[in-house]
């Protein structure tokens, strides 16, 4: 560790960030052509956001969502001080990242949830398996609520990289080294 | 290193391969019911027909119609371009699918019983 440098992330955090990646990206570009391998990516995607929601509990400081879940209206000011150039540097996540951890649980809990649903209705396959012929109705909803929150997941990610390379340039720092290495400058004693 | 941190670390990584793998084979034995699949993906106003064994073998229990009767059908509902058509099965029962862009540029997508011809659903893709 160099000199100055805090440990920061976990490496439960870091393997999951990157897991995440991995599977994210392998489920969107693997659809009804490839739908083994798609589904249980979702499936594995399932199981480390319920391992994630445990962890922002039980794990370690700056994990938790007591650490980074912030008021709408810190998360708003945040944003147009970044805007400004003169965020705040935080240590842990900081208002809009953690907004953006927020949205992105959610947004692919319904992406896992709802494909499984439709999995289950479509093929009569996997733990939803009951539902299945019960509707082309339901079905062409799942499959929209489906569709909608894979590609809102998209614009999630392109918000979260630029946000990641406006706070990296504002602090002098990079931000993706420390979520690969988990280490972070001290902050500056003020 | 603090242990939970560890157990959860170790919980994702293998959770996450054993799932790929599991995944992985399955596409295997996906592959053989797309052997039952026949795909038909290319310009051109008649789609150049792959039959391939499996479907063959279902044609020949006359339990479905022919691509080229659906396809007949689906020129009934819109004139356009074939992308792409295919056979699934779906319930116990086969459904051919057939996707087509329309002289407006719109893509359809239609769904027809395989054993009567039936339009089953129709939706306009993006």
């Amino acid at each position: 560790m160099e000199q100055g440098e805090v440990r920061v992330w976990d490496p439960f955090v870091r393997i999951f960030h990157w897991l995440l990646v991995l599977l994210f990206t392998l489920a969107y570009f693997t659809g009804e052509d490839w739908l083994s391998l798609h589904v249980y990516a979702g499936y594995a995607v399932f199981g480390l956001i319920l391992m994630r929601v445990l962890w922002g509990v039980v794990g370690t400081p700056h994990a938790r969502f007591s650490d980074f879940v912030y008021r709408p209206s810190r998360v708003i000011s945040f944003v147009k001080d970044t805007l400004a150039l003169r965020a705040r540097r935080y240590l842990g996540h900081n208002p809009a990242g953690g907004a953006m951890i927020l949205l992105m649980l959610v947004s692919l809990l319904l992406v896992s949830v709802s494909g499984v649903a439709v999995y289950g209705i479509e093929k009569g396959a996997g733990p939803l398996a009951m539902l299945g012929g019960s509707g082309e109705f339901l079905e062409d909803a799942l499959e929209e609520v489906h569709e909608f929150f894979a590609n809102f997941m998209v614009l999630l990610v392109v918000v979260h990289i630029a946000g990641v390379i406006a706070e990296s340039l504002i602090h002098r720092e990079n931000l993706v080294k420390a979520m690969l290495n988990g280490r972070k400058r001290a902050l500056d004693e003020e | 290193m603090n242990i939970k941190a560890a157990i959860f670390s170790v919980i994702a990584v293998v959770g996450t391969v054993c799932l790929l793998w599991v995944g992985y084979q399955g596409m295997d034995s996906q592959q053989r019911e797309h052997e039952e699949d026949e795909e038909t993906e290319q310009v051109g106003e008649r789609p150049e027909m792959r039959e391939h064994d499996a479907v063959r073998a279902i044609r020949q229990r006359g339990d479905i119609l022919s691509l080229d009767r659906i396809l007949q059908e689906a020129r009934g509902q819109h004139t356009g371009r074939v992308l792409e058509s295919e056979l699934e099965e779906k319930d116990g029962r086969y459904v051919y699918e057939v996707e087509l862009v329309d002289d407006q540029g719109r893509v359809r997508e239609m769904k027809f019983d395989a054993s009567t011809g039936e339009l089953l659903k129709e939706k306009q893709g993006d």
